[in-house]
């Protein structure tokens, strides 16, 4: 069991039930996360990443949520076999969340100190006076000033930033192995982010605990992953190493998030109509999961970005959606990701679901070295005419 | 300043209200018809004597004489020692007449209220909870029902079944036994009728309120942070979601109430014949007997008062973003 991760979700799906019909919002996801590391779930509104975090310890609403497929092990136990008073024992004490919004994630009716000691209580048998002890130890810790008096505060009376901290101390309180933090900065303004950042980092120094970091900014990514993992419409579409990510993004959306990054403008050819075709259809059409019922043969065709992408090809709309390819150093040889099992763990190379990746496909369609064949061959079908010439 | 200065300010409001509505009410006396002064006069002229001098007459022996404002003092001293006037249908004094029915009226009010706020936020908020079930159609089905249905109606369907064909519950209340074995099993038979169909038309209204406002925040992210640091769904419920809800829901409990004292009483006490305040308060209204009726009418005026007082007190406890620092 020494190989065994912290946290491992394989192939999980995840579907909801709206009156639209049912949208499948997370479609066989997997990576892991290891102790001591942090790993980031990367996509745009939409892309279900919240779904995953939330899914793990099934704090996600069922219904309309509902997980239908996929395995979640943690610590070598499997969460979805586990009974909700099971779980319950799991959240917060060896799991524990943070989430989007500081404003609403605390109770307004209750003092910080009350929640800050239910959340103590809850998993450790001690005396109210123990607790609040540990209360004000943990408000310490996370940086509130003057925590003594701060403990008998309600929410009302502390700003975002500070009511974040308290969300953390309390997801601090079970002292637990794997934090989840969904989007934990993007409500705060920028000072208060790279100090909540900041202090997640010693934290996990000081406690060497798995966080799973949920984000849609790619520069709190740039700051605080060890791996990253990108999501589109559910789907996992790249994965790997922080460098290897923002190195050499292999996928095509992945390259057109980091595009979109402002002050990164690429000197790359392609790289304005990948941006373009990134924030264009995505407010409209992305946040739109696939609808598997309605008219799903045309729909779950091939891959799920090839309409937004400029190096779509005739193989992008064939078959299902890309399996993980190996993504080789040097950048031709490919083999699929999870075959290769020689080094022990497929998961943590570095692997795109892309056509251009695999075995017999091309990588320099998209690396941009030998463009011109290739995309002029099967490239009719990239969004703009005047693209890679 | 804060929550005491608050509290102070709001019973001495509560006292200008009553004040104010006992202003009103006086007003409202002066100007209604006198039946028992119509009939001294008739019987004054009909035995051939001055119907004027009967009047002057009854007028003194009423303390109806003197100025205006002088009567007005008085009436408001009577009325804050307990001296609510004499009622002539009855032949006692109208406190009395209204303490020999209060005790009949909170028999079955107090259970069907207790029943009524607890069962209500539980099953709403159980269906909150439970939302889009078939337990939930349940309880809304039921809910829908209780609203519905006529209060008099019911009570008599009731009674025809439980009483008549069962033979279950007696069909006439027995006020001896009520009052001099208020805890006995037999007088808990007799009142299970009233206040079941007291309760189930409050029920209904209490729990709709308590699902739509539990609803509200079933989904708030504290709610997810509560589940994600390990509480289980009963402490969510019990600490997380019954607070807040509470804040609206006490408005509407105070209504509630009022609308058990004031309306459904009236009918409930007729069909079950429960010597009560409503069916004092019908019998006064019936003869004409004003004293009577202005002192029923004052109980649940004294009610509304005092529950919007305390419902105010209540906002600020159950919720700590409600300030009265400065207000």
């Amino acid at each position: 069991m020494s190989d065994e991760s912290l946290l491992r979700v394989d192939d999980l799906t995840v579907e909801f039930r709206t009156d639209q019909g049912v949208v499948r919002a997370v479609d066989g996801v997997s990576f892991d996360v290891e102790r001591g590391e942090t790993v980031c779930l990367v996509g745009e509104s939409g892309s279900g990443k919240t779904v995953v975090g939330e899914s793990i310890t099934r704090v996600l609403r069922e219904p309309p949520g509902e997980i239908r497929g996929g395995t979640v092990h943690f610590d070598g136990q499997d969460l979805r076999s586990l009974s909700e008073a099971q779980l319950g024992a799991v959240r917060g004490d060896r799991i524990a969340h943070v989430f989007q919004n500081p404003q609403d994630s605390l109770n307004p009716v209750y003092t910080v100190g009350w929640q800050l000691i239910e959340a103590v209580q809850l998993h450790a048998d001690v005396s109210k006076r123990e607790a609040r002890a540990r209360a004000i130890d943990f408000l310490d810790r996370v940086g509130i000033p003057d925590p003594a008096s701060r403990v008998d505060d309600y929410p009302h009376e502390l700003s975002g930033g500070m009511k974040q901290r308290v969300a953390i101390a309390m997801a601090l309180a079970g002292d637990p192995d794997l934090l989840i933090a969904d989007e934990p900065t993007t409500a705060l303004d920028v000072t208060i982010q790279s100090r909540v950042l900041g202090l997640l980092e010693e934290i996990q120094s000081e406690f060497g605990m798995g966080i799973l970091l949920v984000t849609h900014d790619l520069g709190v990514v740039a700051d605080v992953a060890d791996r990253v993992v990108v999501l589109y419409q559910g789907r996992v579409m790249e994965r790997g190493d922080v460098y290897a990510i923002f190195d050499r993004p292999a996928h095509p959306y992945t390259r057109s998030l980091l595009d979109s990054i402002p002050g990164r403008g690429a000197p790359r050819a392609s790289a304005a109509t990948a941006t373009d075709s990134a924030s264009g259809p995505a407010d409209s059409g992305a946040n739109n999961s696939t609808l598997t019922d309605s008219n799903s043969a045309e729909q779950s065709a091939g891959c799920c970005f090839r309409d937004r992408c400029p190096y779509a090809v005739e193989a992008c709309r064939r078959g299902g959606h890309p399996p993980l390819y190996h993504v080789s150093g040097s950048g031709n040889a490919a083999t699929p990701a999870e075959a290769a099992t020689a080094d022990g763990d497929p998961d943590r190379e570095h692997a795109v679901s892309c056509v251009h990746f695999a075995p017999d496909g091309d990588p320099t369609v998209v690396y941009g070295t030998a463009v011109d064949s290739d995309a002029t061959a099967g490239g009719s079908y990239s969004r703009d005419g005047s693209e890679p010439q | 300043m804060g929550l005491k200065w608050y509290t102070a300010r709001r019973v001495a409001w509560a006292g200008v209200v009553a004040f104010v509505i006992l202003t009103v009410t006086f007003v409202l006396l002066e100007h209604a018809p006198d039946a028992q002064l119509a009939r001294v006069q008739f019987q004054a002229a009909a035995s051939g004597r001055s119907a004027e001098a009967a009047a002057e007459a009854y007028a003194r022996r009423r303390g109806l004489q003197g100025p205006l404002w002088e009567r007005y003092l008085e009436y408001l001293g009577n009325l804050a020692s307990g001296d609510w006037g004499w009622s002539d249908s009855r032949s006692q004094p109208v406190v009395t007449a209204i303490l020999t029915a209060l005790p009949y009226s909170l028999l079955y009010t107090i259970p069907a209220v207790l029943l009524s706020t607890v069962l209500g936020i539980g099953i709403g908020l159980y269906s909150a909870f439970n939302q889009y079930t078939k337990t939930d159609y349940a309880a809304t089905f039921v809910a829908f029902f209780g609203v519905s249905i006529p209060n008099f109606w019911f009570g008599i369907v009731l009674l025809l079944v439980f009483a008549v064909r069962l033979g279950w519950v007696p069909v006439l209340f027995d006020a001896e036994l009520a009052r001099t074995r208020p805890l006995s099993l037999a007088n808990a038979r007799q009142l299970a009728l009233p206040v079941f169909v007291l309760a189930t038309s409050a029920i209904a209204s209490t729990m709709r309120y308590a699902r739509a406002e539990a609803l509200e925040y079933v989904r708030a992210a504290f709610v997810k942070t509560a589940r994600a640091k390990g509480a289980s769904d009963w402490r969510i419920i019990t600490r997380h979601v019954l607070r807040p809800t509470l804040v609206p829901l006490s408005t509407i409990l105070v209504g509630d109430l009022l609308g058990v004292i004031l309306s459904a009483s009236y009918l409930v006490e007729v069909v079950f014949g429960i010597p009560g305040l409503g069916r004092l308060s019908l019998d006064a209204i019936r003869r004409q007997d004003t004293a009577l009726v202005l002192g029923t009418t004052l109980v649940p005026v004294f009610v509304a008062v005092v529950g919007n007082l305390l419902q105010d007190l209540a906002y600020g406890w159950l919720d700590p973003r409600i300030d009265y620092g400065d207000r």
